[in-house]
């Protein structure tokens, strides 16, 4: 019998194990406590640009955004009716931003070839390895299809890709910010994936 | 029974997201034992999950964190503590408490202008209305309305130059006088009025 994956299974989180602490750190700064929302800036930091990231495909638009997207949701943080529910709707706020910046700037996010460069340059070299030019650029290549397959696809698909398949939100996470339910969460996911799959059927 | 077509991909995707129930996912790895097709989906839906998970790494510029919370602290310290702000209204708040003063109006209104059924003999109220007061003459009053050039124009000497019109139409010039023989000129149109 063949092994039933050839590739290792990915895990999923169906629940945000930090949902708690976080509404307890939205109390606290509703309380008065600036220091409990810096601890919420670290958490969600880095998936908060990772998203504005990938909306925007510019570094310093996504570092923009996502400020304004933290000092935002500090200053409506008493509208946030389940504090437990922050980082959803912190993600909410991320998109939301980065699209209407997007329509402002009125270009599809397009990476730049400097971008790709640049990290394909630079990854190797920070995990140690000898850079092999080939690998290189064909992981650029295959980097761009799959940015390219990405931005093609409706948007609640491509968001659900990026917050839960990329970013390993956990999925109820995902619905706070797409503001639907962890079923249609699921579907958008699995219609998004058989999209990609068709447009990328020959790398896979 | 044997899941296909679509039903078969989305159970699939749920497998290699790990949001499956433990029911679905134990009939689903018992189908995949015998099932080439569906276990060649799953390993298409692995690829791909983390080619998108790995391209994620790869792709996405080095930031310091660091100085990005840094900063982020620094601007959230300019900003007023939630806890100086007791009274901060919120959207919410401000709907229901417009709600709340639009009904309180509605009710003043009713009660105050809605006439009322039970006593309608009962006057509503008393209505004082200020007129202007009537104006008495000491002694009889005269009108003079005459018609004819005016004063100006026959000290100007102009008389003669509209005595033609004179012959055919009215004079132009309107005077109405009051007074008890005073000769006070009350409106005096002062010129032709053509």
């Amino acid at each position: 019998m063949e092994p039933v994956e050839a590739h290792p299974l990915p895990t999923g989180p169906h629940r945000n194990p930090n949902a708690e602490a976080d509404g307890a750190l939205v109390r606290q700064t509703l309380a008065g406590d600036k220091r409990a929302f810096d601890e919420l800036v670290g958490r969600y930091q880095r998936s908060a640009v990772a998203v504005a990231y990938r909306l925007l495909g510019k570094m310093d638009d996504a570092l923009e955004v996502s400020q304004e997207a933290f000092l935002k949701s500090y200053r409506s943080l008493d509208t946030l009716q389940k504090p437990e529910a922050f980082a959803g709707w912190l993600m909410r706020i991320v998109s939301n931003l980065s699209l209407n910046y997007r329509r402002g700037r009125k270009t599809r996010s397009q990476l730049p070839l400097d971008d790709l460069l640049d990290s394909g340059d630079r990854d190797p070299q920070a995990g140690g390895d000898s850079v092999d030019p080939v690998r290189v650029l064909a992981g650029k290549e295959l980097g761009e299809r799959l940015k390219k397959a990405l931005d093609a696809l409706p948007e609640k698909q491509k968001m659900a890709i990026l917050l839960f398949t990329i970013e390993q939100m956990p999925q109820k996470q995902v619905a706070e910010a797409l503001e639907c339910s962890v079923e249609a969460v699921k579907w958008h996911v699995f219609q998004g994936r058989k999209k990609l799959k068709e447009m990328l059927k020959d790398v896979l | 029974m044997k899941l296909t077509g679509e039903n078969l991909e989305y159970t699939i995707s749920q497998y290699v997201d790990g949001t499956l129930s433990e029911i679905d996912r134990r009939a689903l790895e018992e189908q995949l034992v015998a099932d080439a097709e569906a276990r060649l989906h799953v390993t298409h839906e692995a690829h791909l999950t983390n080619l998108l998970r790995e391209y994620a790494v790869v792709d996405q510029p080095a930031v310091d964190f660091d100085s990005f919370q840094a900063h982020l602290s620094s601007v959230i310290a300019d900003e007023p503590s939630h806890l100086a702000q007791p009274i901060r209204m919120t959207t919410v708040w401000v709907r229901r408490l417009s709600i709340a003063a639009a009904v309180g109006i509605a009710a003043l209104v009713g009660v105050k202008f809605i006439p009322q059924t039970g006593d309608s003999t009962r006057p509503v109220g008393t209505v004082i209305v200020a007129g202007p007061a009537i104006e008495t003459s000491n002694s009889p009053a005269d009108i003079n309305i005459a018609v004819g050039p005016s004063d100006a124009l026959i000290k100007r000497g102009q008389t003669l130059s509209m005595a033609d019109d004179s012959i055919f139409t009215p004079a132009p010039r309107v005077v109405i006088s009051s007074g008890a023989g005073t000769g006070q000129i009350a409106m005096d149109s002062g010129q032709p009025l053509y």
